[in-house]
């Protein structure tokens, strides 16, 4: 038989094998880091409303809506009893310097950013504590209108990580139009 | 002919992946600020490169496979390697998120590692499963030894504490304290990598300088 085919067999074979391997892991550890992930955006969301209301996730009705691209998910919550909508937080990740930068921003219907936390990056340490410390300028201010780097560092340190930080907002502002309408 | 232990302990000290061998310098010098981060990337590497040594092993021992694989070996290797650590990569990612966060793109990097393409190649290809393991074990303590050593002097000068694994830490802010200085930040930042490495290098250079000294100085003696 011919060398090449046979060599691209054996290579065939050995993906096959590799292949069923990955997917009978894949099929232990996805429900896992799931709900682990579900669980991590629930802790965050609640981290963050404290800093802009007294009530947590368990006073409002959560309708959880998935969503695809850099924004996967919005939380549209509702109060519990006048049902109004009180708030959207989007799930949000853009690419920093070596890893996704994964936030929760929080908005009003009137689209003004009421909050925001960074749930998880993979930057490099030491440097990226840059992003955690600074002051956005984006509490308070339109999602429309989001600061560019210019406005808020003049810093060089950690710039893809904040840059990442700032295409979140842009991101959310995007979603945010096609959700609530406007400009 | 090496024995078991010689070849279990030769990664340690006489060919150490890092200061010998200076091979997957690239994570090592991007992980090591701190030492839980050391830790886990050595747990990582460990079971990468003894199972990739021992499955690839395995293939090129039986007669009939190697002689099937020997024009594609490489692509073979990649392949092995890959899953192995993609599997690693899962388990860290439901097991161990801070860690899998803190280590980041360098967890799948570990297919890309000089060092276990480097051993699959040099050292399992040509050898028994048995010594092909054992050999991945001592190179994977030998280069977690060297992560641990370089994160340590990063970690304790630029922070002035160990983090050993989660909250299990060793705060020594208390020698800053009687020093009356402070940590000094640019150990944990890149720069301090390369510093911390080039000090390592000189101190191993300079302990080399002084043995082959003493043993030519043995030689006259004898002479």
């Amino acid at each position: 038989m011919n060398k090449g085919l046979i060599s691209g067999l054996v290579l065939l074979i050995l993906g096959l094998v590799c292949g069923l391997l990955l997917a009978t892991v894949n099929y232990f550890t996805d429900p896992i880091i799931q709900a682990a992930e579900e669980a991590a955006k629930y802790e965050a969301l609640n981290t963050m409303l404290a800093d802009f209301d007294t009530r947590s996730t368990d006073d409002f009705d959560i309708t959880e809506v998935s969503l695809s691209g850099h924004v996967d998910t919005a939380y549209w919550l509702y109060d519990h009893t006048t049902n109004a909508l009180d708030y959207i937080v989007y799930s949000v990740s853009a690419a920093g310097y070596q890893s996704d930068i994964v936030m929760l921003i929080a908005i009003d219907p009137y689209m003004i950013v009421q909050g925001y936390t960074i749930v998880s990056e993979g930057e490099t340490a030491g440097v990226v504590d840059y992003i955690y410390t600074i002051d956005y300028k984006m509490v308070g201010r339109s999602i429309t209108n989001v600061v560019s780097l210019d406005d808020i560092s003049s810093v060089t340190t950690a710039h893809f990580s904040l840059a990442a930080v700032l295409n979140d907002f842009q991101y959310v502002s995007e979603q945010a139009v096609i959700d609530l309408g406007g400009e | 002919m090496m024995n078991q232990k010689q070849n279990f302990f030769k990664g340690f000290v006489k060919e150490n992946p890092i200061f010998v061998s200076v091979l997957g310098m690239c994570p090592s010098l991007a992980i090591t600020t701190s030492v839980e981060n050391a830790i886990g990337m050595g747990i990582a590497v460990f079971f990468v490169l003894t199972l990739s040594n021992l499955l690839i092993s395995l293939i090129m021992s039986s007669k009939f496979l190697r002689e099937l694989v020997k024009p594609v070996r490489i692509p073979v290797y990649i392949v092995v390697i890959a899953s192995l650590v993609t599997i690693v990569e899962m388990v860290m990612h439901a097991f161990l998120i801070d860690l899998y966060n803190s280590l980041g793109v360098f967890i799948p990097l570990i297919v890309v590692n000089c060092i276990i393409l480097g051993r699959a190649e040099a050292f399992a290809s040509e050898n028994k499963p048995l010594d092909s393991a054992v050999d991945g074990m001592g190179m994977a303590l030998g280069y977690t030894m060297a992560l641990m050593i370089i994160s340590f002097f990063r970690e304790f000068l630029g922070k002035g504490s160990i983090t050993i694994w989660g909250s299990l830490s060793l705060d020594l802010g208390f020698i800053f304290d009687w020093l009356n200085i402070t940590p000094i930040d640019m150990f944990v930042k890149p720069v301090g990598a390369f510093l911390t490495l080039g000090f390592i290098f000189a101190i191993i250079a300079a302990m080399n300088n002084k043995k082959k000294e003493k043993e030519l100085a043995k030689e006259a003696k004898t002479k």
